[in-house]
């Protein structure tokens, strides 16, 4: 759930095993842990677990133990993984995710999206790469894995789906066109970058920024 | 500073007495002198102060979190300082507009860290 540059290194296991505590959900089949250092053979591992429903609701309560148990700060967290389960409209994530999202922006600005969306997620963003065999894979990423990019992903495979009805409130917010027709087709869920070269056509680089940044705002999933 | 506030930190350093030492040094810090002397520390115990006192779920860091600031507007010196560790806050907290509770937390280990350059 952490970055690794937020853990600590344990060396007392070194000289005799230490305890190490984590706390642990199992949601939609995967494992979310939490703890204040990387899992060592040498040390002790005491893990306290329990089971969710949804991996949102693992991740946002081991937000909230993370912070209390292991003095944990926002920054501190997997910011992909937080925004793969979409927990972005967080007061103590706004900030952090949005600057993820300009920073991904400028990526993808510079390089095509596939490269870019690749490097994104296979890099950390303290700029370590992770080992896909590490251990602390479990720790950094497998909720923002399974939702991303199968593997090594192309630009096909990254789809990232919109709600339709969203994505027009948000182009007639920032057209201020007033307010856009209510709700009436249904969920409709398109592809991200078919529809931001669709709407690249009538907007400036700064409006479609803008755009992005609303619809980023808790409405992009990645499918 | 004045020497009633000096004998008083002392006695609060020396005593080290753990439970709401932050807010004991807060209100040492009302004396200006003791202020400019120890900007950091007591700019920290000070915020820690004003959050435990605001009401609501987020706060935005600002010098005027901590009123007795402006007093010191027009130096330089102490504000440059206070901007330090704003900075720092913000660092530690990600951004500028923040959970009451995290900019708690923040606060007072900043507090601690200050602390521990002062002893």
């Amino acid at each position: 759930m952490v970055k690794r540059s937020a853990l600590v290194e344990v060396r007392e296991c070194e000289r005799q095993p230490v305890p190490v505590v984590y706390l642990a959900v199992r949601a939609e089949d995967m494992w979310f842990v939490v703890g204040k250092a990387r899992p060592e053979s040498a040390c002790m591992p005491v893990t306290f677990f329990t089971y969710l429903s949804t991996a949102k609701k693992a991740v946002e309560m081991l937000i909230e133990y993370g912070k209390k148990i292991f003095e944990f700060f926002p920054p501190q967290f997997d910011i992909d993984l937080i925004r793969a389960v979409d927990l972005c409209n967080r007061l103590d994530f706004v900030q952090l995710c949005e600057k993820r999202w300009k920073r991904a922006a400028a990526r993808r600005g510079g390089r095509d999206a596939a490269g870019a969306h690749a490097a994104e997620h296979s890099r950390l963003e303290d700029g370590e790469v992770l080992p896909r065999e590490d251990p602390a894979d479990l720790h950094a990423a497998s909720v923002s894995r399974r939702f991303a990019l199968s593997a090594e992903g192309s630009a096909s495979n990254t789809a990232f789906s919109v709600d339709l009805q969203i994505a027009v409130d948000c182009l007639f917010k920032v057209k201020r066109g007033g307010s856009a027709p209510s709700r009436v087709c249904g969920v409709v869920e398109v592809d991200f970058e078919v529809l931001r070269c669709l709407v690249s056509r009538w907007f400036s680089k700064e409006e479609l920024e803008e755009w992005e940044r609303c619809l980023w705002r808790g409405h992009v999933r990645r499918g | 500073m004045s020497a009633e506030a000096r004998a008083a930190s002392r006695r609060v350093e020396a005593a080290f007495c753990g439970e709401d030492l932050e807010l004991h040094v807060a209100s040492l810090c009302v004396d200006a002198a003791y202020f400019r002397s120890r900007v950091e520390l007591c700019f920290s115990a000070m915020l820690y102060a004003a959050l435990l006192k605001t009401r609501g779920g987020s706060v935005r860091l600002r010098p005027a979190l901590v009123g007795e600031l402006s007093r010191f507007r027009e130096d330089g010196r102490v504000m440059r300082r206070v901007s330090n560790v704003l900075r720092e806050l913000r660092a530690l907290l990600g951004g500028e507009y923040v959970l009451r509770e995290d900019a708690m937390r923040a606060a007072r280990r900043l507090f601690y860290k200050y602390l521990e350059r002062v002893l």
